[in-house]
């Protein structure tokens, strides 16, 4: 393993001890507050927490990623034809899926929540046309994914700052998304007309 | 897959009828390109692959339903087999049986529901997917992607220097003597990694665990991350590369370098960031409450 | 290191437990009482007025969206740092974010500091100078550590880096001050 050594001179110290004497305050140009209320006011009239850039940025890919897939799918299934609708309507067991929740240090904006909403319309009435098998493990992993993301809002309720955790988190949205649209696509080789 | 079937190729458009019978054996044959594209797609049953040393693809069918169509189209560039069902619904007991006869540098594409996939000698790019069926496949030079929901998945590696990237939600995914590249991401599923002169290694999971057996060359990059699966890997010696590892609440192991330190004040996790040998590859592993261990024996 | 003594340590934790609950005339007091440091540390780290107000505010409103999971368990300082920093960090690596102009090269390249000052006893204006022209690795730590008195393994856990890449860059920051302020001494 490689180290490295950190000698500790006196003038180094002497250094270290004269930034140690640095002034820690320095007050801004101008006052800032009302600026920091506004925002508070804005964000308490949308949503009471969101998530952070990073995290944002991140999942406006997700959503770019979901909205691309959804427009190749489409393309490749014009959509049940009449008579395919009475399948289409048998959607019914799926009824009390529900999306995965974040939490409230977490709220999605409106991009992701739509992006997720779409794509779970798809995924519900393809995931009835699965095997029983395939229904049972997607069911028992959003309930995984679900219990994940509890376990990260926990612990970020922690660490707010945390990297790690904000990755993790973003991380689970991804898969969610994932799962939904992995059945959609699968569902084509059921539906795809020729 | 968008098919084009040019009027200036001479294209062969052969639909089975159904047979009244209560199955169907079926056989069909086209001469094609050596890196012809295929596509082919199946409900239940068998999707079985093999290459060979001609131009030609054959396909030998058995359909158990009478119900069940076979659509085969092919021009020289392209063949697209696909099993149909007219109620397009799984029901768990009418099973197709495709095998089919390709040449070694076809690009191959399957998806399955149940129907489990088997690939042997195929060179070309491979994109094998099924919901619960069982893929297996061998990896060469050109690139692999293996997809299931819940069905497990194999990819053996022959020596080729190939681009692997596998997905699952619950499946078990082995991929054993791969060299190059391996991309994998499963939620409660697990991944059985064996990374040989490797150059990039990356692997996610929610609650499934992530075991890497890697050789990996001087300028490989590693990232693992799961939430609360245990990732351990197993490093050939000698090791030269830089750990960043982290856990929010999960323990670290490590079989050479200094323990790991407790993360911070807000909770129980740790991290161990050092340099073993001379490093160069660079590895970072992350978890929230999985546990993380690294070793060279 | 050293906070605000005052009998404010109680009516801080007062102040917080009520902004907790919402109380935005609580939070204001806090603001009040830590914009000073808070707005030093994003000056310091960007050596941008305009970024470091952005990131003050940022880190305030992060702070308030955050309260309900703060726990009193670090002091309400070092946990407001901690977010100044997590703020500073993420607009570095925003793709367009408010790109800060650094003089100096990132990975350690050779950097020309011309002559200008004969110090033995640098004044805290050479000292900011020479602090602000580091590359942005070695001026974090410098900030953390030398001016707000973080250990290195505070300091560590803000900038998510070892310890031990922590201690590396404060040598090569107090490498780099020194050949700015000339003094070329014994090490």
């Amino acid at each position: 393993m490689t180290t490295i050594q950190f000698d500790r001179g006196p003038q180094k110290d002497a250094l270290l001890a004269q930034a140690s004497k640095l002034p820690r305050e320095i007050a801004p140009p101008r006052d800032l507050w009302p600026a920091i209320r506004a925002k508070l006011a804005d964000q308490a009239q949308v949503e009471p927490r969101r998530i952070n850039w990073p995290m944002a940025l991140a999942a406006g890919f997700v959503v770019a990623s979901v909205s691309a897939l959804l427009t190749w799918s489409l393309m490749r299934d014009p959509g049940p034809a009449a008579g395919d609708r009475a399948l289409a309507s048998v959607v019914a067991t799926q009824a009390e899926l529900v999306p995965v929740n974040y939490g409230p240090g977490s709220a999605l904006g409106a991009a992701q929540l739509k992006a997720r909403d779409d794509l779970l319309a798809q995924f519900r009435q393809r995931l009835d046309q699965m095997p029983p098998e395939t229904r049972a493990a997607v069911i028992k992993n959003l309930a995984i994914i679900q219990r994940a993301a509890d376990e990260i809002g926990a612990a970020l309720a922690q660490d707010p700052a945390s990297g790690l955790l904000t990755g993790l988190l973003l991380s689970t949205y991804r898969d969610e998304l994932k799962i939904y649209s992995k059945v959609v696509t699968a569902g084509d080789a059921l539906t795809r007309r020729t | 897959m968008t098919i084009r079937i040019s009027l200036a190729v001479a294209a062969v458009l052969l639909a089975a009828s159904p047979l009244a019978d209560a199955s169907q054996n079926l056989s069909k044959r086209a001469n094609v390109a050596a890196d012809v594209a295929i596509d082919v797609s199946n409900i239940e049953g068998r999707v079985d692959v093999t290459a060979w040393d001609r131009n030609e693809v054959e396909l030998t069918a058995s359909l158990e339903s009478d119900k069940d169509r076979l659509e085969f189209e092919a021009t020289e560039r392209q063949v697209r087999i696909k099993v149909v069902r007219p109620d397009r619904h799984f029901n768990g007991s009418d099973d197709a049986i495709l095998i089919l006869k390709v040449p070694k540098g076809a690009r191959l594409s399957a998806e399955t529901v149940s129907a489990d996939i088997s690939v042997s000698g195929v060179l070309g790019e491979q994109r094998l997917e099924s919901v619960s069926g069982e893929v297996r496949t061998q990896a060469y030079d050109a690139p692999v992607k293996l997809s299931t929901v819940s069905g497990d998945g194999t990819i053996s590696g022959t020596g080729g220097k190939a681009s692997v990237s596998v997905e699952s939600v619950s499946g078990l995914i082995s991929a054993a003597g791969i060299r190059g590249s391996y991309d994998g991401e499963v939620v409660s599923g697990d991944l059985r990694i064996n990374l040989t002169a490797g150059e990039r290694l990356n692997a996610r999971s929610i609650s499934g665990d992530i075991d890497a057996r890697v050789e990996l060359m001087a300028s490989a990059r590693v990232e693992m991350e799961t939430v609360s699966g245990t990732i351990k890997m197993t490093m050939k010696p000698p090791v030269n590369a830089e750990f960043d590892l982290e856990t929010f609440s999960g323990d670290i192991g490590a079989c050479f370098g200094p323990e790991a330190r407790s993360k911070n004040r807000y909770g129980p996790g740790s991290e161990l960031s050092f340099t073993q040998g001379s490093g160069g590859t660079r590895v970072s592993i992350q978890s929230l409450s999985g546990d993380i261990s690294i070793c060279d024996r | 290191m050293t906070e605000p003594a005052k009998d404010a340590m109680g009516d801080e934790a007062e102040r917080v437990a009520r902004a907790r609950n919402g109380d935005v005339a609580a939070f204001e007091g806090l603001y009040r009482d830590h914009v000073g440091r808070v707005y030093g540390l994003c000056l310091r780290m960007t050596g941008n007025p305009a970024t470091a107000e952005d990131l003050t505010q940022d880190t305030f409103v992060n702070a308030w969206r955050s309260l309900p999971g703060y726990e009193g368990r670090s002091r309400f300082s070092s946990w407001l740092h901690r977010i100044a920093v997590n703020a500073v960090l993420a607009q570095r690596r925003a793709p367009l974010g408010r790109n800060e102009v650094s003089m100096t090269d990132d990975e350690g390249g050779t950097m020309d500091f011309a002559a200008d000052q004969q110090l033995d006893d640098a004044t805290p204006i050479d000292l900011e100078r020479a602090i602000s022209a580091l590359p942005p690795g070695a001026r974090d730590i410098m900030v953390l550590h030398g001016i707000y008195g973080y250990s290195h393994e505070e300091a560590a856990g803000m900038l998510d880096l070892a310890v031990g890449t922590c201690k590396a860059q404060l040598h090569r920051a107090r490498q780099l001050m020194r050949a700015r302020l000339h003094v070329e001494q014994h090490t």
